[in-house]
């Protein structure tokens, strides 16, 4: 005797499961966050936070291949940050790479000066734009099963305003979980 | 309940002590200055998963006929016990659909990874150029990258919205690489031709 389980589904259920596969909903994701345009440079360094109805979703590009990891708000437990040094250490690289530019004016040729305007100007920028987008951190969402970095909301302005999203809404869909498994306490 | 949180640094235990602090503390391991949020999720009770037996006026699991039913498949409808009862959001699944479903890429919700084809129709346009292998092989590498983007746009389908300017480039590139490697080809053959004595001919 065959099992059951294994068995070929009859047509009136493979009807009804297709019909509730189409009814099934498809997210749509909203972009949230995203790592700057220098993470395009550097293959599996570019990523993004799409924020839909019951979860998050992480995209990581690594050059052919995009993958994703989906933290439901019902099962997030936890996000953790700690302050890095990496945004002091990027701008010792980005202002010394500044400073060895101004070297191009000991040339005293107008290609000599040209070259070195123009590197004064991208490393001048990458400085600037590396001071004005502030302090950096390490943020990790934790749950049950994965715990993950998230390099999208490394920047101060972005993880405050990740946080001032996200946690509103972990929180009331968690409020909203253990109302229907306890009622009475609810 | 969870072990606890853990360190974005050094991936030790933080003290529960540290969770939900207005302000920074430093981590117990690597002092480094750390923030905890932690959810209502953290310090849930697991609940138990061995399910009940069911006596004769309830309904019984699709897969256990003695366990008592206590939730239906979101997908096709069958009851199931505890055990059987697998949670994606607010969707409850069994195994069974579980399975079919992971087998089907047009099923975005298991779907973990995509290949982005416009950017493999681009590296073949753009690698070859810098390696000089475009001399060559230039067109048979654009009609690859123009069969990827042909067969790319219909069957790359990513999760989250994703332009299409990349394929408009792809394309592009491949038409003016292949028509460029040809036009490359016959000015070599013109020249050969025409000047014959100086290729040693």
């Amino acid at each position: 005797m065959s099992d059951p389980t294994f068995e070929e589904p009859s047509s009136e259920v493979r009807l009804s499961r297709n019909i509730a596969d189409k009814t099934t909903q498809r997210h749509s994701y909203r972009k949230i966050a995203a790592t700057g345009w220098t993470s395009r440079l550097f293959p599996g360094a570019r990523s993004a936070i799409y924020l839909s109805d019951d979860h998050l979703l992480h995209a990581k590009q690594i050059l052919l291949f995009e993958k994703y990891r989906r933290f439901y708000f019902s099962d997030v437990e936890a996000i953790s940050f700690s302050k890095s040094n990496r945004w002091i250490w990027v701008s010792v690289v980005w202002g010394f790479l500044l400073f060895c530019s101004l070297f191009w004016y000991l040339g005293h040729q107008t290609w000599c000066y040209v070259t070195g305007a123009l590197s004064c100007l991208f490393f001048g920028g990458l400085l600037l734009s590396n001071l004005i987008a502030g302090p950096t951190y390490v943020v990790n969402i934790q749950t049950a099963a994965q715990i993950r970095r998230l390099r999208p909301v490394e920047r101060e302005s972005q993880l405050v305003k990740f946080q001032e999203t996200i946690v509103p809404i972990i929180m009331q869909a968690q409020q909203a979980q253990q109302a229907d498994i306890n009622p009475a306490a609810a | 309940m969870s072990a606890g949180a853990f360190c974005p640094i050094c991936h030790r235990l933080l003290a529960t002590s540290q969770w939900n602090l207005q302000d920074f503390t430093a981590c117990p391991n690597c002092q480094a200055p750390t923030r905890t949020l932690v959810f209502p999720a953290m310090v849930k009770p697991t609940s138990s998963v061995r399910p009940e037996p069911r006596n004769e006026t309830e309904a019984g699991c699709f897969f256990h006929n003695n366990s008592r039913a206590e939730n239906v498949c979101s997908s096709c409808g069958r009851f199931l016990c505890s055990l059987c009862t697998l949670t994606f959001g607010s969707q409850k699944l069994c195994p069974d659909c579980i399975y079919r479903r992971r087998r089907q890429s047009s099923e975005p919700l298991f779907r973990d990874q995509t290949v982005l084809f416009d950017n493999i129709a681009l590296l073949l346009l753009v690698v070859p150029v810098l390696c000089l292998v475009y001399i060559y092989l230039g067109l048979i590498f654009s009609g690859f990258a123009l069969a990827i983007v042909i067969i790319g746009w219909r069957q790359q389908r990513p999760l989250v919205p994703r332009s299409g300017y990349r394929f408009v480039l792809a394309a592009a590139l491949s038409v003016i690489e292949g028509v460029g490697w040809i036009a490359l080809v016959w000015l070599v053959v013109w020249l050969i031709q025409s000047h014959p004595t100086d290729f040693g001919l």
